[in-house]
């Protein structure tokens, strides 16, 4: 086969690179030639609470001193999870869930895994996976049904029976009484919030163009923690911060389809930090633009900043650290907003996928040795 | 590994003289990786652009999980993992267009078609009614790839590309969606073997090492349920991307969304759909016996930052 296309595309040899030369638009000067130029436009685009040095020592003092819940290390029981997810039919776990250290000795970041079904196979399958440490914090259920053996109508797929409230409602409680997450740290927002609901749709194109279908209800939700005094901030006022980890569940017309939480691990409050320790703004500026500037980042139409609990992991738990989190937007339409299709051409040649950085918001402390494990 | 080739071929060629629509199973695919992260400057010599130092990292998540799965990475010596060198459009796009184009290249380094899954990273934009994305050096003078729609630049599947992910902007916005099709396959070079599916995104995408892990999900959920529902699933940011600071949960609604869209195409709307659903990296079908019809999956309303809301046709 391979020697039959070769011959054909050796009859072809005639054809040239049509439009050759149509590389791009004249390049245009770099908007920022230097970390300096950078500098001023993060300047220009600091949220006030993180340019202002009292608001943002006030913000820091304020993250660090968020309330935690029993870590998921503590309040994840895979047994009970397998039960309520597989009932009591035969469930093969990975041989290696007892695993948990790697060769030298750190805490291995791996899954452990139970299913039911042959992955491999047509038929269904279903598997429960979590970190063999868990104060990683990975859980992730994933389910399918059989491969059918015939071509089903394509029109006839059953939607979820949930409402999005429905949907919101279950996930809650899903993640609290199965999975064993915190709901105090699944904030839930103030009344006439949005809810994180969304549908998951095919359509199909071509000569059968079809309306949308909906195949599933998804509830996406990120950890977060209250701040106990709101900080204001622009056109609102910072009530919650996000912290480290986020869940989505799925619901179809069967009911759970699917769930997932990534990256909820065990914090911990590091007793040598404190709002003393913040940066300040001249040196937070200096960090982020030498960073972006080191990463490429040579033009933005718009620089977002967010505040967030990041961590300093340390082996099977993690440390809080407050953090900010910018994001370099290449353009700057915004949420519901047109962007036409001429100005979406323009974008030829140029850097177009966005950037998004972590910076630590106090300064740690390199000799701290309260959470080093002790070596020989 | 070498045989799984031949293996492919004998079941893809025997489902085909049958008219059987499926003759699934399991092998090892060969599963390439295309990523730039330092772009060189036009002064340089090359095609421009910003650098992007954590987006190979994320293409080789998935690389590396294919290859934990069994999938065959090339040859020891010069496994399938291209990153920066020299790339260039000959290695994407079809003879058809120019003779010297090597999509279907074996040796070092070898073309797009020649893998069974590929993933591909780099800046992309919407070129009119098709994807374009950024070359680290010009070839001939051209530093675009360009796919789908009016272009006839690239041509997948006529050797053996199924399953080509597009880890870059605007790959598949909505408007484009429609003009994908023709170019996976070349009747040209073969009447019977084409792509299967494409997975892109709606709108901007976003560059994080913290984003590495999704591109690991996506090569490992596409082992236990299909490709397409791993990757819109395990590549969707919900409201999470440029959010006003006061507002970082979205509860007023100044976030906007990371959109992936998953694209197969099929011989009627219930074969397209059927693949749309069901295809896995370890349960793969016989090549589609036509483009007439497609279907995608993604989520409703989904609002990326440098596109419109999903559906809105421009």
């Amino acid at each position: 086969m391979k020697l039959i296309k070769h011959t054909l595309r050796a009859l072809a040899g005639g054809l040239v690179l049509a439009g050759a030369g149509t590389a791009f638009p004249q390049t245009q000067p770099d908007q920022f030639p230097s970390p300096r130029e950078l500098r001023a436009f993060l300047a220009e685009h600091m949220p006030k609470f993180l340019s202002d040095d009292a608001t943002r020592t006030k913000l820091v003092a304020e993250m660090l001193k968020v309330p935690i819940a029993p870590p998921l290390s503590t309040t994840f029981d895979p047994n009970k999870a397998i039960k309520q997810l597989f009932g009591d039919g035969s469930v093969t776990q990975s041989t290696d869930c007892r695993k948990v250290n790697t060769p030298v000795g750190e805490r291995d970041p791996g899954d452990c895994t139970a299913s039911v079904g042959d992955e491999n196979g047509a038929g269904a399958f279903a598997r429960l996976s979590y970190s063999k440490t868990r104060g990683f914090g990975n859980i992730k259920f994933v389910k399918r049904p059989p491969v059918p053996t015939a071509l089903p109508d394509p029109l006839k797929l059953s939607p979820p029976k949930l409402t999005d409230a429905e949907a919101y409602d279950a996930a809650r409680k899903f993640l609290g009484d199965t999975l064993g997450l915190p709901l105090a740290e699944l904030p839930t927002g103030p009344a006439g919030r949005r809810l994180p609901v969304r549908n998951l749709d095919v359509q199909g194109g071509g000569e059968q163009a079809t309306a949308p279908i909906t195949i599933q209800k998804v509830v996406f939700l990120q950890r977060g923690f209250p701040l106990s005094s709101p900080i204001a901030e622009g056109q609102g006022t910072l009530t919650h911060v996000p912290g480290p980890g986020k869940a989505m569940v799925m619901y179809d017309a069967d009911g759970l389809a699917g769930a997932a939480v990534q990256g909820w691990v065990d914090l911990r409050l590091d007793p040598t930090l404190g709002p003393e320790d913040t940066k300040s703004s001249t040196a937070l500026l200096d960090e982020i633009s030498e960073d972006l500037f080191n990463e490429g980042v040579r033009a933005a139409a718009d620089i977002k900043f967010g505040i967030l609990i990041s961590i300093d992991q340390r082996n099977q738990f993690a440390l809080l650290l407050p953090a900010v989190q910018v994001a370099v937007m290449p353009t700057g339409d915004r949420p519901g907003g047109k962007i036409d299709e001429k100005t979406q051409n323009a974008l030829a040649g140029k850097a177009t996928a966005g950037v998004i950085r972590e910076y630590a918001l106090v300064n740690l402390k390199p000799e701290s040795n309260a959470f080093r494990p002790e070596g020989k | 590994m070498g045989t799984s080739k031949t293996w492919q071929s004998a079941a893809n060629a025997l489902a085909l003289a049958a008219t059987v629509t499926f003759a699934p199973g399991a092998w090892a695919l060969y599963v390439g990786e295309y990523a730039i992260g330092d772009f060189v400057p036009t002064a340089s010599g090359g095609c421009g652009s910003s650098d992007r130092t954590s987006w190979p990292g994320m293409a080789s998540a998935w690389w590396n999980e294919m290859g934990a799965h069994g999938h065959y990475r090339g040859p020891a010596g010069s496994p399938y993992q291209y990153i920066n060198g020299n790339m260039t459009v000959k290695r994407f796009c079809d003879p058809q267009f120019d003779a010297d184009c090597r999509d279907y290249q074996s040796a070092y380094p070898a073309g797009a078609d020649w893998m069974d899954a590929a993933i591909f990273a780099a800046h992309g934009w919407d070129d009119g009614d098709h994807w374009g994305a950024v070359m680290r050096y010009p070839w001939k003078g051209e530093c675009g790839l360009r796919f789908g729609g009016s272009s006839t630049q690239s041509r997948w599947g006529d050797s053996y590309l199924m399953f080509f992910h597009a880890s870059s902007c605007q790959s598949a916005d909505d408007d484009n969606l429609n003009g994908i099709r023709f170019r996976m396959q070349d009747t040209a070079t073969s009447n019977s073997r084409r792509m299967h599916q494409f997975d892109g995104f709606h709108g901007l995408m976003w560059i994080s090492s913290g984003y590495n892990n999704d591109y690991k999900e996506t090569a490992k959920d596409g082992h236990s349920s299909s490709i397409a529902y791993s990757w819109v699933t395990n590549q969707h940011k919900n409201n999470t991307q440029g959010c006003e600071a006061w507002d970082p949960f979205n509860w007023f609604g100044t976030c906007q969304d990371q959109c992936p869209i998953a694209y197969s195409i099929g011989s009627s709307g219930a074969d397209a759909q059927f693949r749309l659903l069901n295809e896995r990296y370890n349960w793969t079908f016989s090549d589609p016996s036509s483009v007439n019809y497609y279907w995608i999956m993604y989520y409703g309303g989904c609002d990326p930052v440098g596109e419109n809301p999903f559906g809105s046709a421009d």
